[in-house]
């Protein structure tokens, strides 16, 4: 397996320049959901990073919601999408702190020892993932580290490219890469019964903190699309298709070609 | 070498090549782009060109192009040439010829001083694939182009070609024909291979693609067409010998082309910025914000991977990528590492001893980055070889041997002697007369 540098980033069809607001949008969203779902009770405990150029101002959003934050590991900084974490020795520039929030200290104690010794199943429990889905993360995890096509398989399990017919929009996972996304965790089935209803509250959850973006992303990943895989080079949205923009990730598998179709409800 | 098209026609382009790889659904019926904004375009223009008014400014290729430019109307095409000429001294523009030249046309040509480039395949009976569709419309496009070019040599107007290699042109039966044409009536210039956008359409145009032998055949008459005439340009052939002796700005072709960002930058009709024409085959997107040099990366460490000419070809051109997917290498892999092969032979018997970027290990990476060219045919123990044998002949070009310069010399680095393009690293003493 090859381990190239973390990249994504989407092209945006002509005539629709508005996206690019969307896309900020989308990431104070996503921010405020982070903390919001851990304040509001949503969760017992989150992940979050610590950056350098904007720490202040974190630590101030943390303060203001009453949450801990429990430093874990120094890590490269990465720019929207990573795979996986670079640990570094030293904070700089290029570094953030990652970490986990939470109300509750005695939680992020539990939280950082599960971190430690690389217990992913209760760190997803604890983070409040599905139980089949922390279980199902597991499985994926030994084969790769990137599991959409893997998921597709369990999903349908035939075709090339696999076709993905009516499943729930809000757990689609193959846009993440941009921030296009409503659950923050690889569900076991694009079809599980527990990763729609954790996305239906997520949905609303998000909605209530901006809900004119949230719909947008609806909007958007409503439509039919399409993710291949090459050369370590992950393509959503390859024309010729009605979406509104084209996205490339770097993901970490090679040589042969891995394509989904994916045609949500 | 940054190439930038002003592209102010785009999908109402009225020739309808059959190989064009602009899908059809995008274009004339289904316009993207209602109309070009002159002022929204120069002002993108003049922000690439950082607003600068200095003249000729190196590296940069500034291009009328897209679509059948002859069809803008004459304050538009006038507009943008002077824009252009702000910048370039010669600024240049690319036409398929399928509209009446105009005097009013010829005039402006000559007041600007443009560089006129023609897309056409050769002589009316080659040039098949570009033009209408319908019998009589092909013939009444090839009468004017014909025409056109006429009236171009009439007002002594030289012109450069890009020629696309097709079976309608190039097979086996026909290449002899299309490279006397290019002797005889152009001065040559870029020979690219029929590329296959990924659309629909495809299937259609991939008919007339050529085999990797055919293309290889066909660039190898090329190559003898441009040793035996001095004049005969084939680009081609000058960009893989740069790229072997290390010198990667000729061309983008296999210059490590990011497709999210391209060499190429195209300025929309909306203004905005969209990536090499080539990438259209994908529809009309904006260029990405941020690129990546990931395609090459990985390339080298799998299709590529062990290819002995991969520091100067880096898989090619993206768009040009295996079943329509620019992740993937060249579909002509065959046809230019025959080429690099032939290349070499030729520098090698004609320069005993040269270092080529082939011979190095993490050229790119180790030198060409850091900015620092290898000297192909310099100067330490290295080219012994080279020196006893040409010492003599490059004595009567003017060349000092390194014992009779010792003393100016810098001392090479790190095993290998490097013409380093670091000003800052001279021994000039900060007076620049180095």
């Amino acid at each position: 397996m090859l381990e190239p540098e973390s990249f994504s980033t989407i092209l945006i069809k002509c005539g629709r320049t508005d996206l690019r607001s969307f896309v900020d949008n989308l990431k104070r969203l996503s921010y405020n959901l982070e903390i919001k779902s851990v304040a509001d009770d949503y969760r017992e405990i989150n992940v979050f990073y610590l950056n350098q150029s904007s720490y202040d101002r974190q630590i101030q959003d943390l303060t203001d919601n009453g949450l801990y934050f429990q430093p874990l590991s120094r890590v490269k900084k990465f720019d929207g999408f990573s795979n996986k974490h670079e640990v570094v020795d030293k904070i700089g520039e290029n570094t953030s702190v990652y970490g986990a929030i939470s109300k509750d200290k005695n939680r992020l104690k539990e939280f950082k020892e599960y971190f430690n010794s690389g217990d992913d199943y209760k760190m997803g429990l604890l983070l409040g993932y599905p139980e089949c889905c922390c279980r199902g993360y597991l499985d994926y995890k030994k084969k790769f580290v990137d599991p959409v096509y893997e998921i597709a398989q369990q999903s349908k399990n035939y075709g090339s490219p696999i076709q993905l017919e009516n499943i729930p929009w809000s757990v689609q996972v193959h846009m993440r890469y941009f921030g296009f996304k409503v659950i923050p965790f690889f569900p076991c089935d694009f079809t599980c019964d527990e990763a729609k209803s954790f996305a239906d509250r997520w949905y609303n959850l998000m909605s209530s903190i901006d809900s004119k973006t949230t719909n947008d992303l609806k909007t958007l990943m409503l439509k039919p699309s399409t993710w291949s895989l090459y050369n370590c080079q992950v393509l959503v949205n390859r024309p010729p298709s009605d979406a509104d923009f084209m996205g490339y990730a770097v993901s970490s598998y090679f040589p042969q070609k891995r394509e989904v179709d994916f045609y949500a409800v | 070498m940054t190439t930038i098209l002003w592209y102010p026609i785009a999908d109402k382009c009225r020739n309808n090549c059959l190989y064009c790889f602009e899908d059809p659904s995008f274009k004339r019926d289904n316009s993207v782009f209602d109309k070009f904004n002159t002022e929204k375009m120069a002002k993108t223009f003049n922000e690439i060109m950082g607003g600068e008014r200095s003249k000729n400014i190196q590296g940069q290729q500034i291009i009328l192009h897209g679509g059948e430019i002859l069809d803008l109307p004459i304050k538009d095409f006038e507009f943008f040439l002077s824009e252009t000429k702000k910048y370039s001294e010669k600024p240049a523009m690319q036409t398929s010829l399928g509209v009446p030249l105009t005097s009013e046309h010829i005039r402006l040509i000559k007041m600007y001083g443009a560089e006129v480039g023609i897309s056409v395949d050769g002589p009316p009976e080659l040039n098949i694939l570009r033009g209408p569709r319908d019998s009589d419309g092909n013939k009444e496009f090839q009468k004017t182009v014909s025409e056109n070019i006429l009236k171009l040599k009439n007002n002594n107007i030289n012109f450069g070609t890009i020629v696309i290699l097709s079976k309608a042109n190039a097979s086996e039966d026909k290449i002899d024909q299309l490279v006397d044409w290019c002797v005889t009536s152009t001065h040559g210039g870029r020979f690219n291979p029929l590329f296959i956008p990924c659309h629909e359409k495809q299937k259609e145009i991939s008919k007339y693609a050529l085999t990797n032998q055919e293309l290889t055949n066909a660039f190898m008459k090329l190559l003898f067409a441009a040793i035996k005439y001095p004049r005969f340009d084939f680009r081609l052939f000058e960009e893989m010998k740069s790229a072997l002796i290390g010198d990667f700005r000729t061309g983008c072709t296999f210059n490590r082309c990011d497709y999210l960002t391209t060499i190429c930058k195209t300025i929309l009709p909306d203004g905005e910025i969209s990536r090499c024409d080539r990438c259209f085959q994908d529809g009309y997107y904006y260029a990405s914000e941020k690129g990546t040099n990931i395609r090459w990366k990985m390339l080298e460490q799998t299709e590529c991977k062990g290819c002995k000419y991969f520091v100067a070809c880096t898989g090619g051109c993206p768009a040009e990528g295996r079943d329509g997917d620019f992740r993937s290498k060249t579909m002509y892999c065959e046809s230019y590492y025959a080429m690099y092969q032939c290349i070499e032979n030729i520098l090698r018997k004609m320069f005993p001893g040269i270092f080529l970027t082939t011979d190095i290990h993490n050229y790119y990476e180790d030198y060409y980055l850091k900015n620092k060219r290898f000297n192909f045919l310099a100067r330490d123990n290295y080219f012994i070889d080279t020196k006893e044998r040409m010492e003599n002949s490059f004595k009567l070009l003017g060349w000092t041997p390194d014992l009779e310069r010792r003393d100016q010399i810098q001392e090479s680095k790190g095993g290998y002697s490097h013409m380093d393009t670091n000003v800052s690293e001279c021994n000039c003493g900060g007076d620049k007369k180095c």
